[in-house]
């Protein structure tokens, strides 16, 4: 198994508040919620550091937006 | 790399045969495993070209090469498995785990182990118009089921998605998956196993571990 080490994380009532509410409606831990998030930013910032976009699409009314990642 | 103790069948004799499935795949796994497998796609190749066989009767993953793979793990959501036998790379899968949810009404955009690449060894491949039978069966099974494993303990409760070449597509509907719909960019039917049916599956084959 790969090695894994702990860390103290504190929140905001306001953050643990959306963390919970993801948990719940993504049916994960809050851990598991964490780790994805790390997952997909990482995913995200590699493609964005290519020179790639991110985009939202709405089929419905045909319209894009850009994502602006900091 | 982590290792776990499994058993293969061979076609020839059915006997069970002792593998490794690797569970941590590194890029220089993929290179060496791209190596052991490209004189023996070469060779599948030329006996198709020299008996005319129609291309749309090929192996659709013939022209894979796993050794551009290499770059998807630097992304924490990618893995790569592996099995090893008779000191050869006989099957390898890669999965995602963070940027691919599930489209099933019953699970709507709950995230998934989600299959980008399953692929056996050339020499275990049934070539029919060619006369070809596969050295070990049972690979694919073996891989798909770890992507199931690998669901369970990253709490997605089982959920899989995979783009299925048409090749392909009974092996997954026989295992459960259900087609969803058909990705017109990628232009391949889309499946999921859901939670139910991955219960089902774990159930036959006596659970996760």
């Amino acid at each position: 198994m790969t090695a894994k080490r702990t860390m103290t994380l504190n929140l905001t009532v306001a953050e643990m508040s959306v963390l919970e509410e993801l948990a719940k409606k993504k049916d994960l831990t809050k851990t598991a919620v964490l780790r994805q998030a790390l997952r997909l930013f990482q995913a995200i910032d590699l493609r964005l550091e290519g020179g790639e976009k991110l985009y939202f699409e709405d089929e419905a009314t045909d319209k894009k937006s850009e994502l602006v990642v900091l | 790399m982590s290792e776990v103790a499994v058993e293969l069948e061979r076609r020839m004799d059915r006997e069970f045969v002792p593998a490794t499935l690797h569970t941590e795949l590194l890029p220089a796994n993929l290179a060496l495993l791209e190596h052991e497998w490209r004189p023996c796609r070469d060779a599948v190749r030329q006996k198709l070209e020299q008996a005319k066989i129609p291309h749309d009767a090929w192996p659709q993953s013939l022209h894979w090469n796993w050794h551009t793979k290499e770059d998807y793990l630097k992304l924490l959501e990618v893995r790569c498995f592996g099995v090893q036998c008779d000191g050869q790379w006989q099957a390898a899968m890669m999965t995602r785990d963070a940027t691919r949810f599930s489209q099933l009404r019953e699970s709507k955009n709950k995230p998934l182990v989600y299959i980008e690449y399953l692929e056996t060894a050339p020499w275990n491949w049934t070539v029919k118009p060619i006369n070809q039978l596969g050295v070990f069966r049972g690979l694919g099974r073996l891989l798909f089921r770890q992507a199931l494993v690998q669901s369970i303990q990253a709490g997605f409760v089982g959920r899989i998605g995979l783009h299925a070449l048409p090749q392909a597509e009974s092996f997954y509907v026989a295992l459960g998956a259900k087609r969803v719909s058909f990705d017109k960019t990628k232009r391949l039917p889309y499946y999921e196993l859901g939670s139910d049916q991955a219960k089902e599956l774990l159930d036959q084959e006596g659970g996760a571990s």
